[in-house]
């Protein structure tokens, strides 16, 4: 389903970085456009089965949202292949999509041509993800009148109610009150359990060991460690403390 | 993942060329034979004084240049002193550079009114032939004397580059009034069925090509457009529909703004420059709208997308949609505007009572030249933008001396000749003009005009998407 072949990704680190013209002719003037090169992943290769649930660990930095992004197409690697068989919903932030001027409803239809969904499987899911996110009749309203707590249900239900192929996870698992908390994570759960591939970073070990079939170990942009949930996690744990 | 199988790309295949070989026909009557021959006019110039009675042996030269290719009407402004004169006139019509005799006729002076207008050429067109454009008008006469012979008005003031008068051998200042009808001949025109059919069969075997590539998973360019037509029609939809319900959301007209703004804009240039240039243009009010409608596509389409990289940063960062959909959507959304600004356009041609014909269809073209014209440049400027973000004021500075280097509001003429190279390489000129050709003149462009536009918009998008396609990998690390 994914496959990450010796995928490196470069970053520049220029001491100022340059955005303007002005800016651009003064340091070439002064010849002081020192770039640093900065790699935030290197050499890092696996590859995820259908329907296996990802985890992926590290401490801060170590290249965790790097690799998301490029496996969500974002970001193209400076060197090595990503392949991706299947169509990716990325929540790497909920709500990315909305546009505050647009009605709920409007804003799914949006939403849904952003993920690459036609119109009309967007039109089959609407209803359910009207239902999901119990907002009602305020779903004809602007949501520049939403709660934040009311965008990221609309958000969760129109990012899980497609049912997508390939889920990529940042640290969002529950959102909302209490009660759509647990309706979110039951969701979740449903989801990973009901063969959609996830990859899912969290810093909670405890949630990674509970949910995921195989676990990525990125230690500055290096993997470490790639396989069995238990054993990473516990040797991630002894690392740590 | 396919979005489509390979029947299908077979049936666009097809699709394609039906449309094409419509397309053919429909313009070779749209366009008649404003694609073959070009009919023009030359302005008579004011003769203020006459140039003395033409007697026996009184020798008119007059040395014109045209470069056409051939001469339907030739007109002399004759004076008879108001009394009735006797004899005859000869005229001809001599090639400047082989010495022969074109065209030859005598009149009868007694048949000449005062002041008419004597039209010297009307029964057949008399095709030039030389290359300089260099002929020479003669004017003799016969049985003519002094106090029965008849005059020319002549103006000593006016001289064109080329041309000179003689008067019984010896060259005086100025030229004496005439003006002339030509006509000008394409091969392109009276070839057109055979470049229609030539571009057809490279159209086949292009689409045959990418046929095969398909079968062999080959990417080609035929098949990457279909593909953003098929698997993001919807978003593209969608986010033009954004874009429209953001512009108007909260304003109590809405969409009536589209159709306001061009409108307002032609009444108020109207009233400041119809005193200063109305009675050298044409139909000054559609010549106005026309330069507004077209040239507001271009810097609202340009200014909006300019910003489609960078304003959209926030979905760029989080989810995968091929980058060029931003700037293309804006581009878009702006042709979607400048539709319904077509509106108040048709409503000044109907108030002004300009007789419509046929070409205004081709008005198409230049939209659809403009069009690709300015996705060029927002590809090339949204790519600059996010790399520098100075992009978007110099912009404003430069589109601001655009618009007056285009001859929006000013007749074409203010430029004197000798600068008029200035227009030319101005690829708005050139789309605004085609665009006036067709509705004010109701006649097809010549076909240079179409080669302008085709080759100002291609330049454009090959130029736009290499860059685009050369830095849009880059973008992620600068927003």
């Amino acid at each position: 389903m994914i496959e990450v072949k010796n995928v490196g990704m470069k970053f520049k680190m220029s001491q100022n970085r340059v955005n303007s013209l002005k800016e651009t002719i003064v340091t070439f003037y002064k010849r002081k456009n020192k770039v640093q090169e900065f790699w935030a992943l290197k050499n890092v290769s696996f590859s995820v089965n259908k329907g296996e649930v990802i985890g992926i660990i590290g401490e801060n930095g170590s290249g965790k949202s790097t690799l998301l992004k490029i496996i969500s197409g974002i970001m193209k690697p400076t060197v090595g292949e990503v392949k991706v068989y299947g169509n990716i919903v990325p929540m790497l932030e909920l709500g990315s999509g909305f546009d505050f001027e647009l009605t709920g409803e409007e804003n799914i239809y949006l939403n849904g041509a952003i993920l690459g969904y036609t119109k009309e499987y967007v039109e089959s899911k609407k209803q359910s993800i009207i239902d999901f996110s119990e907002l009602g009749d305020f779903i004809y309203e602007p949501i520049r009148n939403y709660s934040s707590g009311m965008l990221m249900r609309l958000a969760f239900s129109i990012a899980t109610e497609v049912n997508p192929e390939i889920m990529i996870v940042d640290e969002i698992l529950s959102v909302g009150d209490s009660k759509f908390q647990n309706k979110s994570s039951k969701k979740m759960l449903e989801l990973m359990g009901g063969g959609t591939t996830v990859l899912f970073v969290s810093h909670s070990i405890d949630q990674i060991e509970k949910m995921c079939d195989k676990v990525l170990w990125l230690d500055h942009g290096k993997v470490k460690m790639f396989g069995e949930t238990k054993f990473v996690c516990e040797t991630y744990r002894n690392f740590l403390f | 993942m396919k979005p489509f199988n390979e029947i299908e790309i077979k049936r666009i295949g097809i699709k394609i060329i039906l449309v094409y070989i419509l397309c053919a026909i429909i313009f070779k009557f749209i366009a008649g034979d404003g694609i073959k021959l070009q009919r023009g006019y030359e302005e008579p110039i004011s003769g203020p004084i006459v140039i003395g009675e033409i007697t026996d042996g009184t020798i008119i030269r007059q040395d014109f240049l045209l470069d056409k290719d051939s001469i339907t009407s030739f007109v002399i402004y004759p004076t008879t002193y108001n009394r009735s004169n006797s004899g005859e006139i000869f005229i001809d019509i001599i090639d400047g550079e082989s010495k022969n005799i074109l065209y030859s006729k005598s009149y009868d002076v007694s048949s000449l009114e005062d002041n008419k207008p004597f039209e010297i050429i009307s029964d057949k067109a008399v095709n030039l032939t030389n290359t300089s454009g260099k002929y020479s008008l003669v004017i003799k006469s016969e049985g003519a004397y002094t106090g029965n012979a008849i005059s020319l008005w002549y103006n000593p003031e006016f001289t064109k580059n080329g041309t000179g008068l003689i008067l019984n051998n010896t060259p005086i200042d100025g030229e004496i009034s005439f003006s002339l009808g030509y006509e000008e001949y394409f091969l392109f025109g009276e070839y057109y069925p055979y470049f229609a059919t030539l571009l057809g069969i490279i159209l086949v075997l292009y689409i045959i090509n990418a046929n095969r590539k398909f079968n062999h998973n080959k990417n080609s360019l035929l098949l990457m457009c279909i593909t953003v037509f098929y698997k993001y029609n919807f978003l593209i939809k969608q986010l033009v529909s954004r874009d429209f319900k953001g512009k108007y959301k909260r304003s109590i007209l809405g969409l009536f703004w589209s159709f306001l703004n061009p409108l307002l804009t032609m009444i108020v240039q109207y009233v400041v420059f119809s005193t200063i240039f109305k009675s050298n243009i044409v139909n000054f009010p559609v010549y106005l709208m026309i330069g507004i409608v077209m040239f507001g596509f271009f810097t609202e389409s340009v200014s909006m997308g300019l910003t489609s990289i960078v304003g959209n940063a926030g979905l760029i960062t989080k989810v995968y949609v091929p980058k060029y959909i931003y700037p293309f959507t804006r581009v878009v959304s702006s042709l979607i505007n400048l539709m319904i600004s077509l509106i108040p356009l048709m409503i000044v041609i109907l108030i002004t009572r300009l007789e419509l014909s046929l070409s205004i269809f081709l008005v198409i073209f230049s939209i659809i030249t403009l069009f690709v014209f300015c996705l060029g440049m927002v590809f090339i400027l949204s790519s600059a933008m996010v790399f520098f973000r100075d992009t978007q004021f110099l912009w404003n500075v430069i589109s601001l001396i655009w618009m007056y280097a285009t001859p929006l509001f000013y007749p074409e003429t203010i430029l004197p000749e000798k600068l008029s190279f200035i227009f030319k390489l101005n690829p708005m000129y050139h789309f605004i003009r085609f665009s006036r050709i067709a509705i004010i003149d109701g006649v097809s462009p010549e076909p240079k005009a179409y080669l302008y536009c085709i080759i100002f918009s291609i330049v454009s998008i090959m130029l736009g998407s290499f860059v685009f396609k050369k830095t849009q990998d880059k973008f992620i690390m600068y927003l």
